[in-house]
């Protein structure tokens, strides 16, 4: 496995516990029941930029993080270039995670379309923005093993 | 995906050229060694741009290198 199939895959572990733990906690805090419809789409929309953010942080932290720990195991530093290859591979990960991002986007409107409730639909968009950086990761690797 | 429909002699060559390393060529032509693993292995047709790179390295023209191979099913030769 060469470094950049090992740094996508840390990437998709990192992406799924972030999202794991974040979500446990934020269950932990929601208490649907006591409160208002005002008072449940602003603790969900608070959750949702918190965790666009967290997200954003721990994933650069993550891989700092693996980039240290790599470089000790293998006693090799691995200069991150990003060459022609990179890029098309990048741009055709990106391009899987719009399409994820957006299915998930639209099955959350339908939730409340259908009349489910206000924590289905934002934890619908959550968990499509989880699955568009989960499916990058897998289209990377896919195109790192398959060729392009 | 798959294999491109571009074959090369990368690999003879390096051999040829002191057997010369992956990394010593991709840094030669300012690309990762991934890269020119993918290339030698048939997995990415590079940019015109770095297939003339690669040429240059070895001294050679570019249809010493990198030979355009079609389906024989391909409607291209009709």
């Amino acid at each position: 496995m060469t470094f950049r199939e090992r740094r996508t895959v840390a990437s998709f572990i990192s992406t799924l516990l972030i999202f794991g733990i974040f979500y446990f906690f934020l269950l932990r805090r929601y208490h649907g029941e006591s409160m208002q419809l005002a008072e449940e789409l602003r603790f969900w929309a608070v959750a949702t930029l918190i965790f666009i953010g967290i997200m954003v942080i721990l994933k650069i932290i993550s891989y700092i993080i693996f980039t240290i720990l790599h470089a000790i195991a293998t006693r090799e530093y691995e200069e991150i270039d990003t060459d022609e290859l990179e890029k098309l591979i990048e741009l055709k990960a990106t391009r899987n995670a719009y399409m994820v991002f957006l299915a998930g986007f639209i099955l959350s409107l339908v939730t409340l379309i259908i009349g489910m409730p206000v924590m289905v639909m934002f934890s619908s968009l959550i968990g499509a923005f989880t699955l568009a950086a989960m499916s990058a990761d897998i289209s990377q690797l896919y195109y790192y093993r398959k060729g392009i | 995906m798959g294999k491109t429909h571009v074959t090369n002699t990368i690999r003879t060559l390096r051999f040829l050229n002191g057997e010369m390393t992956q990394k010593k060529l991709a840094e030669k032509v300012g690309v990762t060694r991934q890269t020119i693993v993918a290339i030698e292995n048939e997995k990415y047709s590079p940019s015109l741009e770095l297939a003339f790179r690669i040429a240059r390295v070895f001294d050679k023209p570019l249809e010493e290198v990198f030979t355009y191979e079609p389906n024989q099913n391909s409607s291209e030769d009709n």
